[in-house]
């Protein structure tokens, strides 16, 4: 059948129109939600780490206006006055967010997180101070359960609606009418509806009779479980302690990793509390997944950048006066009592100690299976990522102890408010105490954990919760006063 | 063959059909006009269309004189004349009828049109523009003329529709300030943009103090420490200092500027005309009070566009449009947005009466990022302080701005304190601010009026230059000091900590985003201090009472230590005392004006003698700080604090 020329015409025109339209619209649209910016330069690697994106934007970057405007819309969901900074971030002067969060154009600006959201912490000598920012190390005063919930709950209040946010966001910036316009019919929509889907996903974290994180914690393996393996969910319950992320080198070993039971032998060594992870690539980059990072080849090589970082990044030095008469006594007591598990390059550093040894609380280790490892090596494979695997393993991690003044409280749960305490036998260890609260304890070795500034700004934790109990780890214990204080001087060093 | 058949031919299929047709007769009457362009396309139809309503929709033909008239544009009014003949086509040299406006018309003049009869009462013609070939067009005479007069009537609508639009886009589309040439007169009544979305229909602003006569201390503005400057003729002007004007969508709108906080007065005796002073702290000014009254208004049952809108007619300040805008939407917006302002200013219900010449400068950027003000700690709750004076900014770049040094970006501090005059990232007006900005760079505080004892000053320069130097400054000038513009420890200067305490760190990273959007604009230089900043002492006899929180009412008290300094004593009045330098503190009230009493400690009950949170009086005291000089000494200083 032939077209006559006029009807010919007539569809190529209407043909070549829609291509048109069809064209703009494309591009409109690429350039209003696809169009890539370059990031920001950094003045370094350590601000890198703490303000740059790991490309978590793309998939869980929050509009940056919304971002902004949520806690002025919804004080009443936050803990207290100071936005963003009452979850306990970290915020430094001068900066536009908080640390751990990054900002990116991917058609309009776009806030995600990054590693530093739970991996740089403060510490203050005294109330009346300008925190100072440790880089890598424990966020020991960031609740992230509340941050997440807070966004959740924002999503699912009425209030989040588009004359709202717009009418706040009015007081800070004035969006173009386009702008305007996507962001009433598409934008803050679709944020609400991905705020809400995420409830969904962390509905395993609010249930009855499972314990809050609190600050400084998360449940690190069943966030793997159920959101990298989508696994049903089980009974158990793993909060555990941010980890320092400095100097990483010392926890990197030798030997191929195949997940048998052989490797520890053959020199490899372990991450993650309990031991789950064999390569310090491996946990860089699940966690970077974790927070929604997009694989790919600028992925990979963001994942490089941060390895060879943190491998050489140092721990802090111990910012106040150490007896180094007294540390050096204490020397020989670690030397004794610690170093076998706790010297890098010692046999059982970085390897799990059996958990009838160490006898901690052991339901953190219990979140994490041999299922739920097969099955997160799976889906990263399917990714195109090429790293060793996870393993399930019975016991709990013997890491090494630089800048353990930092670290605290401590073991996995951070249910020993300070390193003196470590050294009580466990019937000694206080019960309830306040976490979360960065001025130093000088005399303790760890963070002020029951004044009166502490209780209000702190979390509580109670050793008899599930998951949080302070048992084990009998090391050291029966030493003599003496001896334990100038242990403890010596830890200063470290 | 009709025209929508017409309408579906090609270009050369027209021309094909005109070639082969006879020219007809002359037409006779009125025949309907259709232009013919992009023949053949969807685009015609269009074209058609958009030519038929807007420009020309037919021909009336007199055969017997051999002339037509066109009807055009949207009234289809008679316009624009052709004669009419046969002669040869210039397509086909054969004959046509010629439409020739070259002796009849101006504009048309080089148009000649070509008709053909290609069915009985239907003419297809051809337009040359010289000897270009132009569009196609046709003329019918088979059906009835379209109505001329629902064609008229839509049009009107039409076109009185878009005279309306125009007009009320004119109109709702104003964005003027009043403007000011002399800097000084700018700065007292230029906008700092506030006013956008602030601000107050100077209508409302002018008729409230009479229908809320109850809630004000006295008559009028003035009776809040209001300063009315004089005009040429004497009387009044129309609006206090430190309130800015501009019409915005329409409506003239005013709001507060810089120098509601930062003009004051002051008088040589009780008799005398108020010496106005620009850059000095508003010595009489009660902001919390007016912030207060104009709550109170709108939570009044009197704010209504009833009871308004007949004060505003007396007035004359508004036209029929206005007045029916402000009593439709615009007095409930105002007091909508004024019920948020009094919602979020809560905080001024948990502090001590400010009274004259004080505000709390660093709550309201927490009510501004809306946090949750009833959970602040009790160290955060009062954080009222003195208005600054605000002369020689140049110097001041780089030192530590604010009474607890928080900040030291004099143009970011100058964006801070301009959301205290509603003016936000949005709405800040910065050619404005610019000139505010670079006429405080070097706008300095007039010299001391009254006689100074030469050789009592001389003694009190030394004096001043071991005790007092190395934190204010050389003198009034000179602010060179190890410590100037330096924040000393609240352990060391001991003064009132609230204000202090009421700026927390959560709220110093906050305002890192405040500005975000506007690259350079950001707020980046604000920090938590533990002390209160060193400044320089220019002008300081305008600057009583003095410590940030206004707690001592002279020099000379100043110098004494705190449990010698006066317990309570009154503000706002502005006689000068010469003898202590500072304002006169001991008058309750002038011509049924009161002042305001301050008190720096509980008088009674279980707290009897303490200060009273953000009043004390105490600090800044001890040898160090020269109250324990002897009399004579001390009264040597303050000789030559009055070369200031």
């Amino acid at each position: 059948m032939s077209l006559s020329p006029r009807t010919r015409k007539t569809i190529l025109t209407i043909l070549a129109a829609i291509l048109i339209v069809g064209g703009l619209l494309a591009w409109f649209a690429w350039y209003k939600f696809f169009r890539e910016e370059p990031e920001q330069q950094f003045a370094n690697e350590a601000e890198r780490f703490k303000y740059g994106s790991i490309g978590a934007e793309n998939t869980r970057g929050i509009p940056y206006w919304i971002w902004i405007v949520l806690p002025r819309v919804f004080p009443d969901l936050t803990p207290g006055p100071g936005g963003y900074k009452s979850f306990g971030l970290v915020w430094e002067e001068g900066k536009e967010l908080p640390v751990g969060f990054t900002k990116r154009v991917i058609g309009i600006p776009r806030v995600a997180n990054n590693c530093a959201i739970c991996h740089t912490g403060t510490w203050r000598s005294k109330p009346g101070e300008t925190p100072h920012v440790v880089t890598t190390a424990p966020s020991h005063t960031a609740d992230m359960q509340g941050l997440l919930r807070f966004l959740i709950n924002t999503a699912k209040d009425p209030r989040f609606n588009a004359d709202t946010i717009l009418g706040e966001i009015d007081q800070m910036t004035e969006l173009s009418f386009i702008d305007r316009q996507l962001y009433r019919f598409l934008i803050i929509p679709a944020t609400k509806k991905a705020l809400i889907e995420q409830e969904g996903q962390l509905a395993w974290m609010n249930r009855p009779g499972f314990p809050d994180w609190g600050k400084g914690r998360d449940d690190p393996m069943n966030l793997t479980k159920y959101f990298m393996t989508s696994m049903a969910y089980d009974n158990s319950t793993g909060q555990a302690d941010f980890p320092s992320v400095w100097n990483l080198k010392v926890r990197k070993g030798a030997g191929n990793i195949d997940g048998s039971p052989e490797d520890e032998k053959r020199g490899v060594r372990f991450l993650n509390w309990s031991c789950d992870t064999p390569a310090v690539r491996s946990v860089i980059m699940d966690s970077a997944l974790g927070l929604g990072a997009q694989p790919g080849a600028q992925f990979l090589r963001r994942m490089e950048e941060l390895d060879k970082f943190l491998s050489e990044w140092p721990a802090p030095k111990y910012p106040f006066t150490i007896d180094d008469a007294l540390a050096k006594t204490g020397a020989g007591i670690y030397d004794r009592h610690c170093a076998d598990c706790h010297e890098p390059g010692r046999p059982r550093t970085n390897t799990p100690i059996p958990i009838d040894e160490i006898k901690t609380d052991r339901e953190r280790m219990d979140t994490w299976i041999q299922a739920a490892a097969d099955e997160a090596n799976r889906r990263v494979k399917e990714m195109g990522i090429n790293r060793p695997n996870m393993v399930k393993q019975e016991g709990y991690q013997s890491p090494p102890l630089d800048g353990i003044w930092m670290r605290a409280p401590y073991l996995h749960n951070g249910s020993v408010p300070n390193l003196k305490e470590m050294l009580e036998p466990e019937e000694k260890r206080t019960k309830v105490f306040y976490r979360g609260y960065d001025v130093y304890d000088k005399d303790n070795v760890g963070f002020i954990t029951n004044d009166d500034a502490a209780k209000k700004t702190g979390w509580k934790h109670d050793v008899n919760e599930r998951g949080n109990g302070n048992k084990g780890h009998n090391y050291g214990t029966g030493l003599s006063a003496e001896e334990k204080r100038a242990l403890l001087e010596y830890m200063k060093t470290l | 063959m009709n025209k929508s058949q017409l309408m579906k031919m090609s270009r050369e299929q027209l021309d094909e059909l005109f070639t082969q047709s006879e020219a007809g007769d002359l037409p006779d009457g009125e025949g309907t006009g259709t232009a013919v362009v992009c023949p053949g396309t969807l685009c015609a139809k269009i074209m058609a269309w958009l030519v038929r309503w807007f420009w020309w929709q037919g021909k009336i033909f007199n055969a017997q004189e051999g002339a037509l008239r066109n009807r055009i544009t949207p009234f289809s009014l008679k316009a624009i004349k052709a004669k009419v003949y046969k002669a040869p086509s210039w397509l086909d040299e054969k004959e046509a009828i010629v439409l020739d406006y070259s002796k009849t018309s101006f504009l048309a003049g080089k148009i000649r049109d070509e008709i053909r009869e290609v069915a009985p009462g239907l003419y297809l013609g051809k337009v040359w523009w010289g000897r270009k070939r132009l569009i196609d067009f046709i003329v019918s005479f088979q059906y009835e003329p379209a109505g001329k007069f629902r064609r008229r009537v839509i049009a009107t609508l039409g076109l009185l529709l878009v005279i309306a639009g125009v007009w009320l886009y004119v109109r709702l589309n104003t964005d003027r300030a009043v403007t000011y040439n002399n800097p000084i007169d700018h700065f007292k009544y230029g906008s700092t943009g506030g006013e956008r979305g602030s601000g107050i229909p100077y209508s409302i602003f002018k008729v409230l103090p009479r229908v809320f006569r109850d809630l004000l201390p006295g008559d009028g503005y003035a009776s809040l420490g209001f300063i009315y400057e004089k005009d040429a003729n004497g009387n009044p002007k129309d609006l206090p200092v430190g309130f800015s004007k501009r019409n915005k969508m329409g409506v003239d709108r005013v709001f507060v500027n810089c120098a509601i906080c930062h003009v004051g007065t002051v008088r040589d005796t009780p008799d005398s005309e108020p010496r106005i002073i620009a850059g000095m702290p508003s010595n009489t000014v009660n902001l919390e009070a007016f912030t207060r009254f104009l709550v109170a208004c709108v939570k009044d049952e009197r704010f209504t566009a009833q009871r308004l809108g007949p004060e505003i007619e007396k007035d004359g300040t508004e036209d029929w449009f206005n007045r029916l805008a402000l009593s439709l939407v615009g007095v409930s917006l105002m007091r909508d947005r004024l019920l948020m302002v009094g919602d979020r200013f809560r905080f001024l219900n948990d502090e001590p009466e400010f009274g004259p010449g004080r505000f709390d400068t660093f709550n309201s950027p927490k009510a501004l990022l809306n946090f949750p003000l009833d959970k602040l700690t009790p160290e955060e709750k009062i954080g009222v302080c003195d208005f600054p004076s605000v002369w020689r900014q140049r110097q001041r770049e780089g030192m530590w701005l604010h009474w607890d040094g928080n900040n030291n970006s004099v143009q970011e501090r100058n964006r801070s304190a301009a959301f205290g005059t509603g003016a936000t990232p949005p709405t800040l007006d910065r050619d404005n601010i610019k000139l505010i900005e670079e006429w405080l760079k070097d706008a300095a505080s007039p010299a001391y009026p009254y006689a100074i004892d030469q050789a009592l000053a001389a003694k009190g320069e030394p004096l001043y230059a071991q005790y007092c130097a190395s934190c204010h400054g050389r003198n009034g000038a000179d602010f060179t000091g190890e410590y100037v513009g330096k924040v000393t420890d609240i352990d060391k200067i001991k003064t009132d900590r609230w204000r202090l305490d009421s700026y927390s760190f959560n709220l110093c990273v906050n305002q890192n985003t405040l500005y975000a959007g506007y690259e350079d604009e950001r707020f980046r230089h604000f920090r938590k201090t533990f002390g209160y900043s060193n400044q320089p002492l220019d002008g300081v006899w305008l600057r009583s009472p003095y410590l940030h929180n206004g707690s001592v009412p002279t020099l000379r008290d100043l110098l004494e230590p705190s449990d010698k300094r006066p317990k309570e004593f009154y503000r706002g009045y502005s006689v000068f005392d010469s003898k202590r330098v500072g304002f006169v503190s001991g008058v309750a009230e002038e011509k049924g004006r009161k002042f305001f009493l301050y008190r720096t400690r509980y008088a009674e009950g279980q707290h009897a003698g303490e200060c009273i949170p953000g009043n004390g009086n105490c600090g800044h005291e001890g040898p160090e700080y020269g109250t324990s000089l002897t009399p004579e000494e001390k009264d040597a200083i303050v000789e030559f604090l009055k070369t200031f």
